[in-house]
């Protein structure tokens, strides 16, 4: 018995099954960790979608000095960047409301808390203001809405921004 | 009446007294427990009867906010319903009229004199600057002829709308006006095309040239190393994400040096010129990549040849954080002639066999821009462009650079004041050369 088990058959054999478990406990673990947590919260998204929004609107800004190109030509550019602009403003007030779950918000007392949670809703109310008014082409609007939303941001940075 | 009479008549009368009392103080709260009971049945009535009417309301509010879920939300509750059943109004055509008013105020250290049709002296043309000992010194300019009116239309169509889009300016060279009187001058036309899904038919800028990367300068030439031609094309443009392409076939023409070292523009091709153009578009800013294939000919004063040449241009914009963005571009090929500098060379010359032979050249510009405020910001553009002289002639441009130099300041969106310093050279074959330095101030409201 103790002869047969330690043939190199049942040797290789063991070893496949210890092979096999590990790799089923292993997927197991990956496939049911992430449904089982919410999204990690990024601050690091928020930085990003922020630069890229001033970005496009200065580029934006900029097609209205444009001297060369022809104003349906500029039509068409304008409406590439609004539609990106535009995306950019809604994933700019989503990654907002994730900071929210980020590991400096977690040591604010309640207070800040509200007044953070007060930010993060008038930034998607603003950024939302600023996705309508571009998709329906009102740059001069926009604009102002843009720095509207600025001042949100400059707020908000302001009190909580980790330095 | 008796005296027993009398008291019978008391006792009834107490007796008719006690029942009255006896009857208010029994009957009368008797009575009103009736009515009580009466008005409580039918307050009961009437409130089961609300009740089934609530229930009656609940359950088609229940109905309606399913029927809402389970279709698309075109509104809320019974207007949306309707707005729904409603027919969609027809889309009607839309024009649109734009331009901008444009005052040009320009000293030139060096001008060819002649008419006022003379161009060079408003907007930068590299081979117009007259050679040493040829201009005529110092000169100060008004224009507004560079003011632009333009006239742009949508019309629906189910298979897709058309745009329709038609620009002039005043800076045409075939009628001359007078400046000393009335200063009228004759419209141009710089575009008018027509789009519809992606095809393109008409005169706009040619392909080789990115609008994107070009400059923002006061000048209404170009810098030297510039691809810069408007001309009649039929142009089909496709997008993918941040790809895209665009293939064209433009109107053809060419200029040839004779045997003498006269120019020609003998008009005589039969293939229109091929362009393709791929642009990627990134967040930092957009490259391109353009190739241009053009068939040269000429057929007359005894010669009759044809030669094949190209070129090829690469293009981009970078920008660099939030206030400052880099231009460029950089071509080069055997037969960019008129594409490059405003025809600073030429596309070929007949050489002594009387066959064509293309000349390689190339050019490029390198810009760069900087916002000082939101209102203020300068550009610089460094621009050259050359010329393989082998068997050049005397009188032919051997190569050039520009430089331009502007601040410019925008109170509003549509509205630009700027002061910007142009130096121009341009060196022939036989070694004489010309220097331009020109100011120019301008003011632009768009509308």
């Amino acid at each position: 018995m103790n002869r047969r088990s330690n043939t190199p058959v049942t040797r290789l054999a063991s070893l496949c099954l210890l092979v096999v478990a590990s790799a089923l406990i292993a997927c197991g673990a990956t496939s049911t960790t992430p449904s089982a947590r919410a999204p990690e919260p990024d601050p690091g998204q928020h930085v990003v979608r922020s630069e890229r929004l001033r970005l496009l609107m200065r580029s934006m800004e900029s097609l209205m000095h444009d001297r060369i190109q022809s104003d349906l030509e500029l039509d068409k550019e304008r409406l590439k960047q609004a539609d990106e602009l535009a995306e950019t403003a809604g994933e700019l007030a989503a990654t907002a409301e994730s900071i929210a779950g980020a590991s400096p918000y977690a040591t604010l007392d309640d207070a800040a808390r509200a007044r953070f949670d007060a930010f993060v809703v008038e930034l998607q109310r603003e950024a939302s203001e600023l996705q309508r008014l571009v998709r329906d082409g009102q740059f001069a609007p926009s604009a102002a809405q843009f720095d509207r939303m600025r001042h949100v941001c400059a707020g908000c940075h302001s009190l909580y921004r980790v330095r | 009446m008796t005296a027993d009479a009398n008291s019978r008549l008391a006792r009834t009368c107490r007796g008719l007294a006690a029942c009255s009392i006896a009857f208010v103080l029994l009957a009368v709260p008797a009575g009103l427990r009736a009515l009580e009971d009466d008005i409580a049945a039918a307050l009961r009535a009437e409130i089961e009867k609300l009740q089934g009417r609530i229930e009656q309301l609940e359950a088609r509010l229940e109905t309606e906010v399913e029927n809402e879920r389970s279709t698309p939300a075109v509104g809320s509750g019974a207007v949306a319903d309707l707005t729904a059943l409603r027919e969609p109004e027809p889309r009607r055509p839309l024009v649109q009229i734009g331009g901008r008013i444009k005052l040009d105020t320009i000293v030139n250290s060096v001008s060819a004199g002649g008419a006022s049709s003379n161009k060079a002296d408003l907007a930068f043309v590299p081979g117009a600057i007259p050679v040493v000992g040829n201009g005529e010194d110092d000169q100060v300019k008004f224009s507004a002829r560079n003011s632009r009116l333009w006239f742009k239309a949508s019309t629906p169509n189910p298979l897709g709308d058309v745009a329709a889009y038609i620009e002039f300016d005043f800076f045409s060279s075939d009628t001359a006006g007078t400046e000393t009187v009335t200063n009228g001058y004759t419209p141009r036309l710089r575009h008018g095309y027509g789009e519809w899904r992606g095809w393109l038919g008409g005169q706009t800028f040619s392909t080789l040239v990115n609008l994107r990367a070009y400059p923002e300068i006061n000048d209404d030439g170009a810098p030297m190393g510039a691809p810069i031609v408007r001309q009649p094309m039929v142009r089909w443009s496709g997008t993918w994400g941040r790809h895209e392409l665009m293939l064209a076939l433009e109107s053809p023409e060419s200029i040839i040096r004779d045997r003498s070292g006269a120019r020609l523009t003998p008009d005589d091709e039969r293939l229109p010129d091929f362009v393709a153009r791929y642009i990627e578009r990134r967040l930092w800013g957009q490259w391109s990549l353009a190739g241009i294939v053009r068939e040269i000919r000429i057929d007359q004063g005894g010669v009759e040849d044809t030669a094949v040449g190209g070129g090829l241009s690469a293009s981009g914009l970078v920008r660099v954080g939030e206030w400052n963005d880099v231009r460029f571009s950089a071509s080069a090929g055997n037969a960019l002639g008129r594409y490059l500098s405003t025809g600073f060379f030429d596309d070929a010359r007949i050489d002594t066999d009387g066959a064509l032979e293309l000349i390689p050249s190339g050019g490029g510009y390198l810009a760069y821009r900087h916002w000082w405020s939101r209102h203020w910001r300068s550009n610089a553009v460094l621009s050259g462009s050359w010329m393989n002289r082998d068997g050049a002639h005397d009188n032919e441009n051997e190569w050039g650079y520009s430089l331009h130099a502007n601040l410019l300041w925008s109170p509003m969106l549509t509205t630009s004041l700027g002061v910007e310093w142009i130096q121009g050279e341009r060196h022939l074959v036989d070694g004489r050369d010309g220097v331009l330095s020109r100011l120019q101030f301008t003011a632009i409201h768009k509308f």
